[in-house]
């Protein structure tokens, strides 16, 4: 984590360096559009996830790290304008979750069948535009700003979304002919609605370009039920027991980066 | 201007011909008959993670079966059918046929499995226990008359002749240790196989 701060430091230096023409005019309220790449972390306030087999068949981590490669701010008023943004986000369970879930049949079932286990997590390469875990959100933007420094308060909304996968492993019992199929599948939506409330803080560096820090919380509502079917291959009888994932999530984010003014107004 | 374009389209016809030919060129498949040569059954041991052939004298009674082990018989081969009016039956079609078809002359039309001991209080000596036992293949199990009704009859290479059958004993015996099964496999010509195989199930 250090090396990524330190070698974001450098970046932000040397795009000061060759970015901006005129360092002695900071007018405030001038900005029209801006962009807003930043990176940085997402932690729980709930979490999601609760420690069953199952959990591997989310792509999704209490905790990640994000991304926003695309952020567009619109300012139609000298204090309000529109905001909209992507973010990505996942972390290193989240990449290692196919072959966890492997390990975890193998150790459940391990000692009285030999175990044949695959998930579609198996086969879930990263996205770098997308990441595992993505958020959308459309929101109203509030600006205070001196000659040097920004407050950005604004309240959003739009959508998390992360992918669920299938999970399976045939059981050949030790010692007998006797074989079970343990599949696990999933029902419920992708896409949950997100509400979110944050704060940008920034200090101009030149004329087109700021430093900033965010702050977010947002809030979604998950609803999964994945469905564990246990059946006996030889005389086709099977038990359902389910595992629903429904719970209130709250997130807090933390993320620094750059505001680029691509076009300054005459107020 | 129409003289020239009726020029280079002579000039380009025989490739535009040729492309289409070869694309279509396909080699008219051999078709061969196989019959049905010899069974032979061995003792199958799925105590571990798949059945094996055993030669022990005792298999666990949970993981015991029986493999059919078929061996048929490439024969002759007969000609190919041929259109009137073209060359090749498959022309204007890309996707060409197996270069080799066999089809059979004889099929298995019943497996009957005969306990030679009493195995339980409802299947004493000499009685059919087929029902007893499934087809098995990772990791689907049928009963044999399914298999026989699904098994296919046209192969497409010579590495499919050999034919392995896996029957698992589902249902456990309650009387005797030492049992002789007697496989009894119906062909459509009219030939009955009947090899026996004795084990000790424990």
């Amino acid at each position: 984590m250090n090396k990524l701060f330190f070698a974001s430091l450098i970046s932000i230096l040397l795009a000061v360096d060759s970015y901006g023409q005129d360092s002695t005019r900071f007018k405030p309220y001038k900005s029209i559009l801006q962009t807003r790449p930043t990176f940085g972390l997402s932690l729980p306030l709930t979490k999601l996830l609760k420690g069953d087999v199952t959990d591997y068949l989310l792509a999704y981590d209490d905790q990640t790290y994000y991304w926003q490669i695309i952020s567009a701010t619109l300012f139609f008023h000298k204090h309000w304008g529109i905001e909209c943004n992507f973010q990505s986000g996942s972390s290193n369970r989240i990449s290692k979750r196919g072959d966890k879930f492997l390990q975890a049949m193998q150790s459940e079932y391990g000692k009285d069948y030999y175990v044949t286990p695959s998930t579609g997590a198996s086969y879930n390469d990263l996205d770098m535009l997308g990441g595992n875990v993505g958020r959308g959100l459309l929101g109203v933007i509030y600006r205070f700003e001196s000659r040097r420094f920004l407050i950005y308060p604004k309240i959003s909304m739009g959508y998390t979304s992360f992918y669920k996968d299938w999970g399976k492993a045939y059981l050949k019992e030790k010692n007998s002919n006797n074989i079970l199929e343990v599949s696990y599948s999933e029902n419920g939506p992708e896409n949950y609605f997100t509400t979110a409330a944050a704060v940008t803080f920034g200090y101009k560096l030149r004329k087109r370009l700021f430093l900033c820090a965010d702050l977010m919380t947002s809030y979604y509502k998950t609803n999964v039920l994945f469905t564990k079917t246990t059946e006996n291959l030889a005389s086709g009888q099977s038990i359902t027991e389910g595992s629903r994932y429904k719970k209130n999530i709250v997130n807090q984010s933390l993320g620094v980066g750059l505001i680029f003014v691509m076009n300054n107004g005459h107020r | 201007m129409s003289k020239i374009k009726k020029i280079t389209f002579l000039l380009l016809f025989p490739f535009i011909a040729h492309f289409i030919i070869s694309c279509c060129d396909c080699v008219e498949p051999l078709i061969y008959h196989f019959t049905h040569k010899t069974i032979t059954i061995n003792n199958l041991d799925n105590a571990g993670s798949e059945p094996v052939v055993s030669s022990a004298s005792s298999i666990i009674k949970t993981a015991y079966g029986i493999r059919i082990e078929v061996d048929r018989e490439k024969t002759a081969c007969t000609e190919p059918a041929r259109s009137l009016f073209i060359q090749s039956v498959y022309a204007r079609k890309c996707n060409c046929p197996p270069l080799m078809q066999l089809t059979p002359k004889d099929s298995i039309t019943a497996i009957k499995i005969v306990t030679l001991n009493d195995f339980d209080s409802n299947h004493l000596a000499n009685t059919e226990i087929s029902d007893y036992f499934k087809v098995y293949k990772p990791y689907s199990f049928v009963t044999i008359a399914k298999y026989l009704q699904s098994s296919k009859n046209i192969l497409y290479d010579e590495s499919e002749l050999g034919m392995k059958i896996d029957l698992l004993l589902m249902t456990t015996p309650t009387m005797n240790n030492q049992h002789t099964f007697k496989v009894q496999i119906t062909l459509s010509d009219g030939r009955i196989f009947e090899p026996e195989t004795s084990i000790e199930l424990i």
